[in-house]
């Protein structure tokens, strides 16, 4: 089968088709663990390459750590949309009050930070969100995706995305107080 | 918690994490069985074979709003404040394009607030780029980009996001200018100015409270 080009560029074609090949497996494997049924895990993957290609700038090289997160981040979230969807599941959006800093330690957050965070730290404390905080906190955070474009992905509203995110570093603050 | 310590977490889990993805999609493709996904290979096919929605033209007239800006902003102000200051500044709704005089005038799509002055008013690739002065603060450049012709929304294009009033605006702060941007009516506005975000605070209010 002839690729005709559309994309940007060549390379850029060339890279998306590459991902497609490589982790279109790994990718059916973690939608398969979401949805437990093999039709709905292939609509998650081919979801989730809409959602690369509309984000191809995101993509650092095709065996690059931070490209297997990513799409790995996608399709989950793929799935789980595609799971609350045949639930019937609206995304709950709770009404959040976000607590003025009046009440907050000026020091605290600070002297948390400055100690040097091991790999063990991180992976608690990121372990420690649940799945959709986790996939907008790496989605906002390590790849910088507009909320508008989070809030696409994960199947909620982009005020929700806001609010979501002051939770999740009220979460990470408390997390890495525990540990220290 | 600053945004740079979550960047820095969220950087090391997707690399700590994706070392481990990596290491199981390797042993997933290693038995060198193709898996069937016939209707996900038709769609990533689909993909392969679709022009990419104005990407280049929403970039393009991204970069041109900003290189509208600062143009106006970093070369001509010189000139334009030695008109200001010789009383050439007028503040009436439609300003003379900084083209020749026999050039239409080019109606200000808003309302400019008490206070400021339109220095200069012109379109580039259908973005309208206006130069308005405050009396006693920093110049700020306006630049108007129809949603219709493909002008990128705020947050696709602005790095950074400031809260005013409660609602999150997307911004670019730099030690050389600031920026904010929103949509309203239909339009991508741009407001850009060398030192002060509350400058382009306080008329972001102006602007977004305008009926």
């Amino acid at each position: 089968m002839v690729l005709v080009f559309t994309f940007d560029t060549v390379s850029e074609r060339d890279r998306f088709a590459a991902l497609y090949e490589r982790y279109r497996k790994l990718m059916y494997v973690k939608a398969l663990d979401i949805l437990r049924d093999p039709m709905l895990a292939e609509d998650a993957v081919s979801e989730a390459f809409i959602r690369v290609y509309r984000n191809m700038g995101k993509i650092e090289g095709v065996d690059s750590p931070r490209t297997a997160a990513f799409l790995v981040t996608i399709v989950r979230n793929a799935a789980l949309t595609i799971y609350a969807r045949r639930r019937g599941d609206a995304v709950p959006e709770e009404d959040v009050f976000l607590e003025t800093a009046a009440g907050a330690d000026p020091h605290g957050v600070e002297d948390l930070v400055e100690r040097d965070l091991t790999n063990e730290d991180v992976v608690r404390v990121v372990g420690a969100l649940d799945e959709q905080s986790r996939a907008i906190f790496v989605l906002k955070y390590a790849y910088d995706l507009p909320h508008r474009e989070i809030a696409e992905q994960c199947g909620i509203t982009e005020n929700y995305v806001t609010v979501k995110l002051h939770r999740i570093r009220k979460k990470i603050t408390e997390e890495l107080r525990i540990g220290n | 918690m600053r945004d740079d310590e979550m960047k820095r977490i969220a950087g090391r889990w997707a690399e700590l994490e994706g070392q481990r993805l990596l290491a199981e999609r390797d042993a997933l493709n290693r038995d060198g069985v193709r898996l069937l996904l016939p209707r996900a290979d038709a769609q990533v096919q689909q993909l392969l074979r679709r022009p990419k929605p104005n990407r280049a033209q929403r970039r393009r007239r991204m970069w041109t709003a900003i290189a509208a800006c600062l143009a106006v902003y970093l070369i001509l102000p010189h000139a334009l404040l030695a008109a200001r200051d010789a009383g050439g500044a007028s503040a009436p709704q439609d300003a003379a394009s900084t083209s020749s005089a026999a050039a239409e005038p080019i109606p200000i799509p808003f309302h400019v607030p008490e206070h400021y002055a339109v220095l200069s008013a012109s379109m580039d690739n259908g973005v309208g780029v206006y130069y308005i002065a405050h009396e006693d603060g920093d110049d700020v450049v306006v630049t108007v980009a129809p949603e219709e012709e493909g002008a990128a929304a705020p947050g696709e294009v602005m790095p950074d996001e400031v809260e005013i009033d409660g609602e999150t605006v997307a911004a670019a702060v730099t030690p050389d200018y600031k920026m904010l941007s929103f949509e309203k009516g239909g339009d991508v506005y741009t407001l850009s100015c060398r030192e002060d975000m509350g400058t382009l605070a306080a008329l972001y209010r102006e602007l977004r409270n305008e009926k």
